[in-house]
């Protein structure tokens, strides 16, 4: 059935391609391809001057933390920086996703209210827009790699396998701090300096093997960032394969992460419509 | 005719925060929550081709009606059955992102509502036509007034590949010219076979365009009929009585 109207409606309602005739699998992919171009539109300057900021970003930090380590806590050692930015690029995307997720759901209330598209693809929006940015910081290792004569092949061959990683990593929390914003959104500043505390309690700034005493040694190898953050500094600085402990424990830890914030995650997504 | 949408004994609950007397105690346990049914037992089929407008008072039910119809809250109870995609139209600035600019709402939202990338950037010209808004769909929808945002919305939802169209009290935001244009595009949308659930205050409105009313109260369809009777009906038994004249005293 076919109608033009003077005003322009046209419809064709028996071969209308309608929400019900398209897999939720294809729903699911089409909506977050389509929310994440909106996020990065949205939040991302996308010209050139747009991605020098994003690289100035965890540049300034890296200077910060330079200053810090080498000057202030009197701990200077070989390419402080490449070493620094090991940990701060990967730091960057968990923080991105992880704080970032608590106040989506806010951003997203109107799209959520008035469009029906599948719940799961939310935090998915923040994870892949965070990744991009993570892709493109990943470009500052070269010049500190070059100036440093790090020979990377073949170990950063290992470099898609970190990523995954980091990104099973961040996805659980993810998930489960879009809940947790939503439920309990006078404690999402407390939950932020938490997370910012998991930072300085990981090998970012000082290897595990110089940390004072018997116990806090162990405290910040049970973060699993120390093992990313390491696994980083293996291909990107010391030239070798990653310790096998330092792949399985982060990878391990995100994966049961990420399985009981889905279930969580699950429970409580038809409910977003009405509460937020 | 052959039936569009079908609710059967359809339910949806509310899970709302208690409140202490230091606030809201914000909770994820059901013991600090407690449960309102928004929607119940409701029982409602529309055909191909029919205006179906709901009418009520305020917390009738009427918006969460439109919005379980339109797969956004999802039934706690009872069946729902829909032929074809839903378009909905639901609040002034009902699934636009305020940052975007009049295109980037165009793709993202008939992407949303089931349309190919590639056809929905092709469809921005007619999105223009139908809203009327030209050289504003370069502007963020930000600075949009309330009844661009409908003409925008409006124009969306007709474009999108829906047989359905679910239309929450937001036409009120159109000026006069676009109310009838409105009006004229609903009924040549019904006329093409798509099915059209309204909800309005203005029973007038309602009355001339719609084939059939339903009335919901506390969540409850408690009245159907034909859209002239059951809007005079309902006018009667909710029209304020009229101010007594006042005797004098002598």
């Amino acid at each position: 059935m076919t109608a033009q109207s003077d005003i322009g409606i046209e419809k064709d309602f028996t071969t209308s391609k309608a929400q019900t005739g398209t897999t939720g699998f294809h729903r699911g992919w089409t909506a977050l391809v389509a929310l994440t171009r909106a996020e990065l539109q949205e939040t991302r300057d996308l010209s050139l001057v747009g991605v020098f900021k994003w690289a100035l970003e965890p540049l300034s930090y890296m200077a910060i933390y330079f200053v810090l380590v080498g000057a202030i806590l009197d701990r200077p050692r070989y390419a402080l920086p490449l070493f620094l930015l090991c940990a701060l690029v990967p730091w960057r995307f968990f923080t991105g996703t992880t704080i970032e997720s608590m106040a989506l759901l806010k951003r997203y209330s109107e799209i959520i209210k008035n469009r029906a598209f599948p719940r799961e693809v939310i935090p998915l929006i923040l994870i892949a827009s965070q990744a991009l940015t993570f892709l493109i910081a990943l470009a500052l290792f070269a010049p500190l790699m070059i100036y440093y004569r790090v020979d990377a092949w073949p170990t950063i061959l290992w470099l898609p396998v970190l990523i995954v990683e980091l990104i099973v990593l961040s996805a659980g929390p993810t998930y489960l701090g879009v809940v947790f914003g939503l439920y309990f959104p006078d404690y999402r500043e407390i939950v932020r300096n938490l997370i910012r505390l998991g930072f300085f309690a990981s090998s970012a700034l000082v290897p595990i093997s110089e940390i004072p005493g018997d116990n806090l040694p162990l405290v910040l190898e049970a973060n699993p960032m120390t093992g990313i953050f390491d696994s980083f500094r293996a291909i990107m600085l010391f030239e070798h394969a990653p310790s096998f402990r330092d792949i399985a424990y982060p990878s391990t830890v995100g994966v049961v992460l990420l399985l009981v914030s889905l279930a969580i995650y699950r429970r409580y997504q038809s409910e977003f419509p009405k509460e937020t | 005719m052959t039936n569009a949408l079908v609710l059967e004994g359809v339910g949806v609950r509310f899970s709302v925060p208690r409140h202490t007397r230091a606030g809201r105690k914000p909770s994820l346990s059901r013991s600090n929550r407690h449960s309102i049914w928004g929607l119940k037992d409701i029982g409602l089929s529309a055909a191909r081709g029919e205006i179906v407008g709901i009418i009520g008072t305020n917390g009738a039910g009427k918006t969460s009606l439109l919005r379980t119809v339109a797969g956004i809250y999802r039934p706690d109870e009872g069946t729902l059955q829909v032929t074809g995609g839903v378009a909905p139209v639901l609040s002034v600035s009902g699934g636009l992102k305020p940052e975007l600019s009049g295109w980037e709402n165009v793709v993202l939202s008939l992407t949303l509502m089931g349309c190919p990338r590639d056809e929905a950037r092709q469809a921005a010209p007619r999105v223009a036509a139908l809203s009327g808004l030209g050289d504003f769909l370069d502007a963020e929808v930000r600075v949009y007034s309330a009844g661009m945002k409908t003409r925008l919305g409006f124009a969306l939802a007709l474009l999108a590949p829906a047989s359905i169209l679910v239309i929450d009290e937001v036409i009120g935001a159109a000026d006069h010219d676009y109310r009838g244009q409105i009006d004229e595009m609903i009924r040549e949308f019904a006329g093409a076979g798509g099915t059209i659930l309204m909800a309005s205050h203005d029973l007038e409105s309602m009355a001339h365009l719609c084939n059939r009313l339903v009335e919901l109260n506390h969540g409850r369809l408690i009245a159907e009929g034909k859209a002239t009777e059951l809007a005079e009906d309902y006018l009667r038994r909710h029209s304020s009585p009229k101010p007594k004249p006042q005797t004098e005293n002598t």
